[in-house]
């Protein structure tokens, strides 16, 4: 649901937030206040809200965009840079790309409760840790260090029960993936 | 009751002897019955999502942040990522010159 006067008071929070989680969180929500669907917080913000040490390049969203929203967005400060890619530009200087790279999150989601009794919605612990050991199936360094890292931050807060399951499926329907392989791999070394 | 009959199109009785465990509904009643409440079948698969407190999320990652420095993984790297990236052909130039803003 689209509030503006939200959106402008969240954009003050990001001004005045002390550190990245709370500067992406809080971007995040003015964004989410700006457009006319709830909007879910993905990607590497996400990330560093369970890691802490992530440093996110930008923050992703997954919401369907129209040209009101993305009006709305540009009217706030959210340069429209292409597509649905946007940059704010903080009065200290940051500047933060904010994407909409998919109208609709691949998982579950959580709610997260700011202080002010709003809620955004995040990808679940779970999701994420899907998404980057998928990501890790392209057998690289980094993604491959990327899903040790979330997957040992999370190790005592995720359902592995539940992580594993959907893994058991995914490489049941496209086992040239080796997503399970890769899923073991990355576990040998988080835990 | 009637009113409810009204609402949903199901008899009384039926609705009467779901509620006690008489009989089990069949699959069409249900969408019935659910429809004329304005819900279906995915409302009734659906949990809403679990509530977690930002502050209480950033301790963890406090906690966590602290493990993996501790640990020979060490932090992220923007840079590797942003190479990487780059490497599979994607456009990172905005994302250096933001990274490049960062305190």
């Amino acid at each position: 649901m689209r509030n503006v006067e939200a959106a402008k008071r969240a954009l003050d929070r990001a001004e005045q937030a002390t550190d990245e989680i709370d500067r992406s969180v809080w971007l995040a929500k003015a964004a989410d206040h700006a457009i006319s669907r709830d909007a879910v917080l993905v990607g590497g913000a996400a990330v560093n809200l369970h890691t802490g040490v992530y440093k996110p390049t930008d923050v992703d969203l997954c919401a369907h965009l129209d040209e009101e929203d993305r009006t709305q967005l540009d009217r706030l400060g959210f340069k429209h840079l292409q597509g649905d890619h946007f940059l704010y530009t903080f009065r200290d200087g940051e500047k933060w790309p904010v994407e909409f790279p998919d109208s609709v999150v691949d998982g579950d989601v959580i709610h997260l409760s700011l202080d002010t009794g709003e809620l955004l919605l995040v990808i679940s612990t779970e999701s994420l840790v899907l998404d980057r050991v998928r990501q890790a199936t392209d057998r690289t360094d980094v993604t491959f260090n990327e899903a040790v890292r979330l997957c040992r931050a999370v190790k005592d807060t995720a359902d592995w029960v539940s992580i594993e399951s959907r893994i058991n499926e995914e490489d049941s329907q496209a086992p040239l993936l080796r997503l399970r392989e890769t899923y073991e791999k990355v576990g040998a070394r988080a835990w | 009751m009637s009113s409810v009959y009204q609402m949903t199109g199901v008899s009384v009785s039926s609705i009467s002897n779901i509620e006690t465990g008489k009989t089990d509904p069949r699959m069409s009643t249900v969408t019935q019955l659910l429809s004329s409440y304005g819900a279906s079948l995915r409302d009734l698969e659906s949990t809403p999502p679990l509530v977690v407190g930002l502050d209480d999320i950033k301790q963890r990652s406090q906690r966590a942040a602290a493990d993996l420095a501790a640990s020979e993984l060490g932090p992220s790297n923007p840079e590797q990522r942003l190479a990487h990236k780059s490497m599979r052909g994607l456009d990172t130039s905005v994302e250096r010159d933001a990274v490049s803003t960062r305190r």
